[in-house]
């Protein structure tokens, strides 16, 4: 396989990065290690463009989750990013003229400005980021604006989109059920919209900080990115946790599972683990710097990189067979019909032994 | 008279708008503009409590962490303490440590964030110190000018107190290994050894860089209050004059001690004060009072609800939203103790533990090192920007000093059981009182036939950016914006006014001038494209809103956190 | 009393096939149990699973092949209303502490069945193909649920209405299944006991009744049964 020749020769150092192999390079390694081992290769290459990205970072129904996992990136971090590798050798630094209301400077009316200098921004360097969901109109104003008319404007003059983490590209926690303010996803609300725009599905909740470094290099350096039906990149969502990445495999296999949770090892599936129904590359990659992942440290994984989130995937602590459970419980609902089944077996051969000996009985 | 507007307020959490009704001050200096009344309104509604309701008790902590994904942590336990409430099981001693463990580093990324990222930039400026100003000039100006070497390196620690929360949770923003009467995360001598590492690191940095980078603060304050007293001709301390509030302080409690969870519960049950935990409970109104639940009431007459004003939080129906309502102006709504507007926060949470004086050892848990005391007095019993700021700082540092005690701790505890599992109730309520960073957070829980029957979230930034009540009570911040000087004047221009010295030598950047540190900034500024920052124009007036923007980051805003 | 006679009654063929199935079958449910409640069989019921899985298919495949060629008249699907005709009375007299006669018969002169199977078997056997059918397709599907996705994508509308993702429905399916797979074989077994069949699925023969014009019209017979059987 191309991948395994791939860490082959990763191993001897002899692979250079380039806009051809990137996408592979990163499926290979997982995001972090990709980052780590290949930082000076991406710095390189964005210095040779020499040129200044602007990107506007736009927050909507969020929680701002996605923003502080962004901050958490470490190889390179956030401030190398921003000041180093998005603005090339321009010099130009964390509080240039674009737009993210949670770290840039400015507030009030400069903040609004900031949006309009982001769009008379050099063509073909405009990056958007969209945090959060889309909401009905009302429930999410900004500079007495409706977040809706941000988002339409700015997708004009935007060259690449990328929706993060559940919300942005799902609707994630907003549009659980019932869905009261009618949240929804960036692509959805633009599909309403009539906008014909590709959008980078980046979900997890929050985005995880190294796919998304790793989105932007690729955006900035023109490598082809291979989206999903769910406009996910393949490079991180073509793996099923349970089947193709977990390490706790072997002992799902084993039938080894916790069943109290933090107490023994094993599989987490008996409580509610939705590695079979996720498709994420989270044990690769992990969180926080490479430092660990919701099995790795006790958890079930609870899906948060797929759409239908959280309403398909809750209860969390349910097993994922059990899942119908708000309706019928296989299980139960099976034990069930085999209990009486057996049952009904039992009486007949009793009444018919009992026949059988009556009929002995009178023929003596 | 005239109203200011700032819309977006930023680098805080979520979607607020502030707006400054101005009067007119005469003094023998001239006429200044100040805030008469300030209304704050949360602009964004997501309805978390509707989407709860129906749903498996054991999900409500994991999605009530999605209320804000600054503060998730803090969310996640006081949904856990609630839902805890309500199945009746607590949480074994080691659960409790580690939680103390994880939630400790929780906290040292927060107040770090808070007090370089986004309080940082104004403070660092006014206090004519690079070190706290964003490192404008990148790489170079860190080295060349310390410009914003403080700033750089909060991101790397804040980032490596993230870490110690992903050890024990699996993941930062939304760590996911609580449950029910215990934790999920295995606790073994592998993860406490790598926290007590990274904790090293940290801990020498807050000593060493947070403290000091205060103090460095709190001997400018004196020049910036000669100074604006002067311009003025008020009577102006400094910092501890701007952002007065109303004295009120209350405070749910922090980090119980895992040999007393029942002090720690008695709270839910009658009035009291956590006394065996770190931080106390307390509603403080110039005295220590014990804290009682049953004193917590919502208003919604200025929110856009429907509902019934004045509930307890057991009794408050799920928010019906109505964004035409009359007179409403905000989609948070208004709590208060004893119909009293409260403040909460870190000041609150010092305040009702240790008093105005605060005196904390600071001793290297690794070395022995004896770095003295980190010593305070509250300088404004009303509260104040600098207050504020040195309750944070305090609480870092205390929090930080902490986390080797709960690790020694834990390690003893290795081997017992971290979790007595409880998965269901078929009716029950309950509630989690836990402190957030930004103050006291509520959560209430109410279970009936196994699902969520009622779900009610009253939280830190709900209590300080208040609209105001059925009273008319303005809100804790809008409360302190009250008489805040709105100069006519340019960033650059404050600087001078207050620095007008020229000492600011620029050789290293390899220009052989000294200038003073207004006209140091204004090219910065202006090639940043900053030249206006905090410029608000009304009626053809320019207003600088850079104290009044001290004023309500003070409080460390989180609006998703306060609608939710 | 009437006559009887031997015959053979399955082929070797066909007991190999069912044997097999069914001992794949007991071994696919043990793992399974395994796989889904952690009940402790062997060290490796995943990769044991799936082999059977195929295994199982693979008999199933072969056993419908001659069931399609050879016993087709006795199970054809236009069997069923008389079948299930058959149980009710079957159920109605065994209330009564009655029984119906046992309508199978052989003919000797022309060397075949006039009756092969239980009309109840008929309906067993069509359960048993469609169980087979959805928990091959829905094992097939978690096995590699990109190649067999057409069954997760037919799934979907079902799924979206239960308001989980399609996944899960499909190994709640494929585990719901398994209990009415379990359901179906015990009472099968047993009658296959109390009919007096299980030596003739061993050792292939069994004494089976000679068939009389009168077998045709006894009164209690259903008037479905004639002409629809066999003839
Ligand atoms: C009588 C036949 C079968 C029975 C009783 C059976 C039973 C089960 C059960 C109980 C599970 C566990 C499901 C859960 O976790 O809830 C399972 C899983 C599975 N079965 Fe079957 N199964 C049968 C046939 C098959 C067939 C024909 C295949 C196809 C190749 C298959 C493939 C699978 C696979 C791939 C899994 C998932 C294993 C995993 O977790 O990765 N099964 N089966
Ligand atoms: C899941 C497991 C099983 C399957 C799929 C299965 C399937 C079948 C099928 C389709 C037939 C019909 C053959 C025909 O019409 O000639 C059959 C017949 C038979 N099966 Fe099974 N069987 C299973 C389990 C068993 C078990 C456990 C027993 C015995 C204890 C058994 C005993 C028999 C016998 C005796 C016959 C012949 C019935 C007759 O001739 O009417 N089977 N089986
Ligand atoms: N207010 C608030 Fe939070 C905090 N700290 C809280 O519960 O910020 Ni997002
Ligand atoms: S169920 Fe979860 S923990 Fe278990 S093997 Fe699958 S992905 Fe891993
Ligand atoms: S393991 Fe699951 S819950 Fe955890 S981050 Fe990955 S997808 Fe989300
Ligand atoms: S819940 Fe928060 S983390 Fe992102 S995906 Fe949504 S904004
Ligand atoms: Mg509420």
């Amino acid at each position: 396989m191309i991948i395994n020749q791939l860490l082959v020769d990763l191993k001897g150092g002899s692979v250079k990065l380039t806009r051809r192999n990137f996408v592979k390079l990163v499926s290979a390694l997982g995001a972090s290690a990709f980052l780590t081992t290949y930082k000076s290769d991406i710095v390189a290459a964005l210095e040779e463009t020499k040129d200044y990205w602007h990107i506007a970072w736009l927050n909507g129904g969020a929680c701002t989750g996605c923003t502080i996992s962004f901050a958490q990136t470490a190889d390179p971090d956030i401030l190398q990013i921003l000041t180093e590798i998005l603005v090339g050798n321009s010099g130009m630094p964390i509080v240039l003229p674009d737009y993210m209301e949670t770290i840039h400077l400015a507030s009030g009316s400069l903040a609004e400005e900031f949006k309009e200098r982001w769009k008379r921004g050099k063509d073909g360097r405009r990056i958007l980021i969209v945090e959060g969901a889309i909401q009905d109109p009302g429930y999410c104003v900004i500079a007495g604006k409706d977040f809706r008319e941000h988002v339409l404007d700015a997708v004009k003059y935007a060259d690449a989109i990328i929706a993060v983490g559940q919300c942005a590209t799902f609707g994630g926690i907003p549009a659980a059920k019932p869905n009261p303010t009618n949240a929804k996803g960036l692509a959805d609300f633009l599909r309403e919209e009539g906008v014909n725009k590709e959008v980078i599905n980046l979900p997890l909740c929050p985005v995880n900080a190294d796919q998304l470094v790793v989105t932007l290099a690729a955006v900035v350096i023109g490598a082809e990115i291979e989206l999903d039906d769910y406009g996910r990149p393949k490079m991180f969502f073509s793996t099923n946790m349970h089947n193709d990445l977990c390490p706790y495999r072997p002992y799902y296999d084993k039938g080894q599972f916790v069943e109290v949770p933090g107490e023994g090892e094993g599989c987490k599936y008996k409580i509610g683990c939705k590695g079979p129904i996720t498709w994420t590359d989270c044990p690769l990659r992990k969180w926080n710097n490479g430092t660990s992942y919701c099995v790795e440290a006790g958890a079930p994984c609870i899906g948060c990189s797929e759409p239908g989130w959280p309403d398909e995937f809750s209860p969390f602590y349910e097993e994922v067979s059990n899942l119908t459970s708000a309706i019928i419980d296989p299980t139960k609902l099976g034990t069930g019909i085999f209990g009486a089944t057996l049952a009904g077996i039992g009486v007949h051969a009793v009444r018919r032994s009992l026949k059988s000996k009556k009929e002995v009985e009178e023929n003596e | 008279m005239s109203s200011v507007v700032i819309d977006p307020v930023t680098r805080i959490e979520g979607h607020l708008r502030v707006e400054m009704r101005t009067k007119t001050l005469e003094t023998s200096t001239g006429n200044w503009t100040v805030v008469d009344e300030a209304y704050c309104s949360g602009t964004m509604f997501r309805g978390i409590e509707i989407i709860l309701k129906g749903r498996d008790p054991r999900d409500a902590w994991i999605i009530t962490q999605r209320i804000c994904g600054v503060c998730p942590a803090p969310h996640a336990e006081a949904s856990m303490q609630a839902i805890e409430a309500a199945f009746n099981v607590k949480p074994t001693p080691l659960a409790i440590l580690v939680r103390n463990i994880l939630h400790g580093a929780y906290y040292i990324y927060d107040h770090i964030i808070h007090t370089y990222l986004l309080i940082g930039p104004e403070l660092g400026v006014l206090a004519k110190y690079p070190p706290m100003v964003p490192p404008a000039l990148g790489k170079e100006g860190i080295a060349k000018l310390s410009l914003g070497s403080s700033y750089a390196q909060a991101l790397d620690i804040q980032r490596k107190a993230n870490e110690i929360v992903a050890m024990w949770g699996g993941k930062f923003p939304h760590h996911q290994t609580e449950y029910p009467g215990g934790m999920a995360v295995k606790p073994t001598a592998e993860r406490i050894a790598k926290t007590l590492s990274k904790m090293t690191e940290i801990w020498s940095w807050i000593a060493n860089v947070m403290v000091r980078d205060f103090m460095k603060i709190l001997e400018a304050n004196e020049r910036i209050g000669e100074a604006i007293s002067t311009i003025l001709d008020v009577d102006f301390r400094g910092l501890q004059d701007l952002g007065a509030s109303t004295g009120n302080f209350l405070s749910y409690g922090l980090f119980p001690d895992h040999e007393n969870y029942d002090d720690w519960l008695s709270i839910l049950y009658s009035p009291g004060y956590r006394k065996s935990a770190l931080i106390n409970a307390g509603a403080w109104d110039g005295e220590r009072k014990a804290f009682d639940l049953k004193k917590i009431e919502e208003y919604v007459r200025y929110s856009w609800y429907e509902n019934a004003s004045g509930l307890h939080p057991s009794e408050e129906d799920l928010p019906k939203p109505n964004k035409e309502k009359d007179e409403a102006y905000s989609w948070l709504k208004a709590p208060r103790y004893d119909k009293r507007v409260y403040e909460v926060g870190p000041l609150a949470r010092m305040i009702n533990t240790f008093g105005t004086k605060w005196k904390i050892p600071m001793i290297n848990p690794v070395t022995g090192e004896d770095l003295g005391y980190f010593e305070y007095e509250v300088q404004n019993p009303q509260g104040s920007v600098i207050d504020r700021v040195a309750a944070r700082v305090a609480l870092t540092l205390l929090i930080a000093t902490k986390m080797f005690d709960w690790l020694q701790e834990a390690k003893s505890y290795l081997g017992e059981k971290v979790t007595v599992k409880k998965d269901k109730v078929r009716e029950g309520e309950g509630f989690g009182l836990w402190e957030a960073p930004r103050g006291a957070l509520l959560h209430y829980i109410r279970v009936r036939d196994y699902r969520i029957d009622r779900y009610q979230a009253v939280v830190p930034s709900t209590w300080n950016f208040s609209p105001r009540d059925d009273f008319g009570q303005p809100g804790a911040a809008e409360r302190a914006l009250e008489g805040t000087w709105l100069p006519e004047m340019s960033v650059a221009k404050i600087c001078d006014a207050i620095y007008p010295e020229k000492d600011v030598d620029l050789s290293p950047l390899g220009i052989p001038k000294k200038v003073s540190w207004g006209e140091a900034l204004a090219p910065a500024l202006k090639q940043l494209g900053l030249a206006r920052l905090n410029i608000e124009k009304v009626n053809g007036s320019e207003y600088n809103t850079t104290l009044a923007l001290l004023v309500i980051r003070s409080f460390d805003p989180c609006i998703a956190c306060a609608v939710h | 009393m009437g006559d009887f006679v031997e015959v053979e009654r399955h082929s070797k063929f066909v007991r190999v096939c069912h044997w097999g199935i069914v001992i794949t079958c007991l071994f696919l449910t043990l793992t399974g149990v395994q796989l889904a409640f952690g009940v402790k069989v062997i060290d490796d019921a995943q990769a044991l699973h799936i082999r059977l899985g195929f295994i199982f298919l693979g008999l199933w495949i072969l056993f419908s092949y001659f069931a399609l060629t050879e016993e087709w008249k006795w199970i054809s699907p236009k069997r069923i209303p008389y079948s299930v005709k058959f149980v009710i009375e079957e159920a109605i007299a065994w209330i009564k502490g009655d029984h119906v006669d046992d309508p199978r018969a052989y003919d000797p002169k022309r060397r075949e069945y006039v009756e092969k199977v239980i009309p109840s078997q008929v309906l067993v056997w069509w359960t048993y193909v469609a169980l087979t059918l959805v928990i091959g397709l829905t094992g097939l599907a978690l096995y590699d649920p990109k190649t067999y996705n057409f069954v997760l994508k037919a799934s979907e509308q079902l799924s979206n209405l239960l308001g989980v993702d399609s996944y899960a429905f499909i190994r709640a399916t494929h585990r719901f299944v398994m209990f009415l797979y379990a359901a179906i074989a015990v009472t099968h077994a047993y009658a296959a006991t109390i009919f007096g069949t299980l030596g003739s699925m061993i050792h292939g023969k069994r004494k089976e009744k000679v068939a009389t014009v009168g077998d045709l019209k006894r009164k209690h017979v259903p008037k479905a049964i004639a002409g629809a059987g066999g003839r």
